[in-house]
């Protein structure tokens, strides 16, 4: 496995990540600008229907105002009605929103020059509620919102300039409303990238990738058949290392615990590679590494591929472990054992570690394998690397089509007593010729 | 929908970061959650707060050289005044109830208001347009609404600020008091709106992340690194003093190949549970983390100052679970559980690939907890009995005061073993019950 590819998986993972906190961020963005629009819909129509029952006149600037904001509201909530990317409707909204501010702000200065009071007082709603309006638009890129704020205050400038020593107050409001909210949203803005990245993370640690990125283009329903438990065909890969321990007397754990993880990060990009874009589940502790494949039982095919990536996977591994820790000087070598079955897999685990678990047969049968070849190989002190597996996995070796796998040497081997218990009569052994 | 799923796919225990909201050690964490949140969002209420105090002080200025009238900044006085009561209570009351302790921003924030409303009340009282009781209500509620503690109590004294601010308008010109109050109730809705979503946005930010890291750390760490962006540096990988516990099932393969899998499912939700409400309950430092590798649960108790001896800790916990299977009719189907005990040093720390970091113990110490724990079927076929803690002298040592404990050689065990001299003690739940009888 070369750097290219690892880099590349941790890339997708990211890119993945970006595009679900983009369009989550982009929702809820876009559900407080649905609030601000309904509230000003509201607060207008509340002060037309005061306006015409307390028949003041002077108020008229107000109704223009409220025609103005309407018609802002109308064309904003028209596009985002209309089907379209979203990308798509934020152009449209910038232009709406450009067109609503100027019309409605034209048409207000024109009478505000005559009525003083109500021209402030309007005025004033007029900023506050454009510029909250502006930072909670449905732009996530502030260099939008930078511009349109421009373009706004330049409006403002000029608006206001015939009368400028009696509007320097509004002007001042203006810029700290703008201010405020173009603060509140940035900050709203990190709060809800930061929820949704964690939410994204916590996902990817829970459920295989392969969930996860349904879960990008699909409803979200999908997740919770997903996760329940249920019976399934499950492919086993364990894997245990032999003195493993011995590393820390002649290294310091620094440089262990880095190996590690990069041993690790490795595996997971393979995984990744040979299940379909990650339709498996890995869980590790120490060096033991549990790796779950899940598989249609009814679907030959299926079966026969996904069991000869197994094993792919396993060579593979006995080749990262070396890549990784040959240098260390310690004498060690990788058990891994493989078996298949059917099993419950599903979401469980404490408050800590809550993840895919499969329990049953091939886990029990796999862990099995693997602590008899582990005892082989102590009491005759061999550190060579072992692939075990069970009988219908060499028939499907036998039967496969995966000429790299037709090399393996098999040697057949007598089980215990707990491998006896589990109908177990032989098993096989890849040793390296 | 969304909540169902949340809580499915983000459980209870990820959310609040533990699953027993009523716990006093639980409701601890999530007030660490809760804190950090309100100091980011009192973060942005200062901030906002002082633009606009600033906005007022230029806008006070402009208007007293150009002799304007004050309506307009009469306006902008009450909205301003409001939007300060409403961001302000985000942080007031838990500096004033928690920490006793009064900051600098604070003290001058609450002399601006007074000193602002005064000015308007002094203003409008000497035109005649208020009258001094209404004023003087306004600047009282103003401030009691400041420092009231942040909950439902806050919408309830908003409502008393904005009825007083309406009785302010009575007095004024008759013909606007109705749309004049009608924005500023408006103004007052919005506020609230806006307060509610975005602390809304902060605290499940906050819990969220806690969550996240506990899946990552032991939840003391957690909730200590809150307000760090660092990854949870201090617990980087280095030697520690630990207790190890390893629990298995001894007929799990069988349990698992009977239940069906909604049936086992559900047991294993309710024993998950167990062990985290049992390790909440006896280690309320949350110095610790518990792992799970198929149905065997690895549990690491790490030093703390303010608890007990790790190695007290892990027996206390490995007897309350004991206890909690063989009370409950709900763990009938689980046979007899082996617990293995190990203390010492070991290198721990947070380690793994990218996405699946965790708090791991890497060394012999694991390896003498699990050789503890597979002793538990050789001695119940030996001596018999039923669910087991088996342990060696580096716990014993720490247990002298327990009762129950027997110890036994390896050749006890089996007369061909190669380490007669080893001791090996165990706590067997019969004795448990004996002893209570």
């Amino acid at each position: 496995m070369n750097e290219k590819t690892s880099t590349s998986y941790w890339e997708l993972e990211s890119t993945l990540r970006d595009q679900f906190v983009h369009r989550e961020v982009s929702r809820e963005i876009n559900s407080v600008l649905w609030i601000q629009i309904f509230a000003i819909v509201a607060i207008n129509s509340c002060l037309t229907v005061a306006d015409v029952i307390l028949g003041i006149p002077e108020l008229r600037s107000i109704n223009l105002f409220i025609r103005g904001s309407t018609i802002l509201a109308a064309v904003v909530i028209f596009p985002i009605l209309r089907d379209k990317p979203l990308l798509h409707r934020n152009a449209i909204f910038m232009i709406c929103q450009i067109f609503g501010i100027g019309f409605s702000y034209s048409v207000h200065q024109k009478h505000a020059l005559n009525l003083p009071l109500n021209g402030y007082l309007s005025e004033y709603i007029l900023i506050i509620q454009m510029m909250l309006i502006i930072g909670f638009c449905p732009f996530t890129q502030k260099k939008h919102l930078l511009s349109l704020a421009g373009i706004y205050l330049l409006v403002v400038l000029w608006a206001v300039s015939p009368v400028i020593a009696t509007h320097a107050l509004f002007v001042v409001l203006a810029g700290c409303s703008f201010y405020i909210s173009v603060t509140i949203r940035v900050l709203y803005l990190n709060f809800l990238e930061r929820l949704h990245g964690i939410d994204y993370d916590l996902r990817a640690r829970m459920l295989p990738p392969i969930l996860v990125r349904n879960t990008l283009d699909r409803p979200r329903g999908f997740l919770i058949d997903a996760v329940k438990m249920s019976s399934t065909g499950i492919l086993c890969i364990t894997s245990d290392w032999h003195h493993f321990k011995d590393a820390f007397k002649l290294h310091d754990e620094q440089t262990i615990a880095k190996l590690m993880s990069d041993y690790y990060d490795e595996c997971v990009t393979l995984l990744h590679e040979k299940f379909d874009g990650g339709d498996c589940a890995l869980d590790w502790m120490g060096d033991d590494v549990l790796i779950y494949i899940p598989y249609n039982t009814q679907d030959d095919q299926e079966t026969e591929t996904k069991t000869l990536a197994a094993v792919n996977f396993a060579l593979d591994l006995v080749q990262i472990r070396k890549r990784h820790f040959a240098h260390l000087s310690v004498p060690s070598g990788i058990d891994v054992a493989i078996s298949l079955g059917r099993a419950n897999y599903g979401l469980s685990g404490t408050s800590n570690s809550r993840r895919m678990i499969a329990f049953g047969y091939p886990v029990s049968l796999a862990r099995g394998l693997q602590h008899h070849i582990k005892i082989c190989s102590e009491l005759t002190n061999d550190n060579t690397d072992r692939i075990a597996m069970t009988n219908d996995i060499r028939n499907i070796l036998s039967n496969g089509h995966d000429p790299t796998l037709q090399s393996l040497n098999l040697v057949s081997i007598k089980p215990d007593q707990f491998l006896k218990n589990m109908q177990v009569t032989e098993y096989f052994v890849h040793l390296p010729t | 929908m969304i909540q169902k799923l949340k809580n499915y796919i983000i459980p209870k225990t990820h959310q609040s970061g533990f699953r027993i909201s009523d716990s006093k050690v639980g409701t601890s964490y999530i007030f660490a959650a809760q804190q950090h949140a309100w100091r980011e969002a009192s973060e942005t209420a200062r901030h906002c707060w002082i633009v606009f105090l600033l906005c007022g002080l230029i806008g006070s200025t402009t208007l007293y050289f150009l002799d304007l009238k004050v309506y307009g900044f009469d306006v902008f006085q009450i909205v301003f005044a409001l939007i300060g009561i409403l961001f302000l209570n985000t942080k007031n009351a838990i500096e004033i109830l928690s920490r006793h302790n009064f900051s600098g921003w604070l003290v001058f924030a609450l002399v601006a208001i007074f000193g602002q409303l005064s000015s308007i009340n002094l203003s409008l009282y000497k035109s005649g347009e208020i009258s001094l009781t209404a004023g003087t209500g306004l600047i009282l509620f103003s401030i009691i609404g400041s420092i009231v503690n942040p909950g439902p109590g806050i919408y309830i004294k908003i409502l008393a600020v904005f009825a007083v601010t309406g009785s302010l308008f009575v007095t004024r010109h008759s013909k606007f008091q109705v749309p004049f109050s009608l924005l500023v109730l408006t103004t007052v809705i919005s506020g609230l709106i806006w307060k509610h979503i975005f602390l809304s946005i902060v605290n499940t930010s906050a819990r969220s992340s806690l969550a996240m890291r506990i899946t990552k750390a032991p939840a003391n760490t957690a909730a200590s690194q809150m307000d760090s962006n660092e990854d949870l540096d201090r617990f980087a990988i280095s030697s520690r003093k630990t207790a190890i516990i390893i629990v298995k099932w001894s007929n799990f393969a069988n349990v698992s190949h009977d239940l069906r899998p909604s049936d086992l499912d559900k047991l294993l939700k309710i024993y998950f549970a167990a062990v985290d409400k049992l390790l909440m309950v006896n280690i309320p430092s949350g110095a610790w983390f518990a792992d799970v590798i198929q149905h065997e649960v690895h549990i690491y108790i790490f030093e703390e100052p303010t608890d007990e001896h790790p190695a007290v800790l892990a027996f206390k916990f490995a007897k309350d679970l004991l206890k909690e299977k063989n009370s409950s009719g709900q763990f009938s189907s689980m046979g007899h559980l082996d617990i293995g005990l190990a203390y010492g040093s070991t290198t721990s720390g947070i380690l793994g690939p990218k996405a699946f970091k965790k708090t791991a113990a890497i060394g012999t110490l694991s390896q003498e907890a699990i050789s503890s724990k597979a002793l538990g079927g050789s001695i119940r076929q030996a001596f018999g009995g039923s669910d087991k803690i088996i342990f060696d002298f580096e716990v014993a040592k720490h247990l002298e005061d327990q009762s129950g404990i027997l110890s036994l050689t390896h050749k006890d065990l089996n007369p061909q073993s190669t380490i007669p001299e080893k001791l090996v003690y165990v706590f067997d739940f019969d004795s448990m019950k004996e002893s209570k009888s």
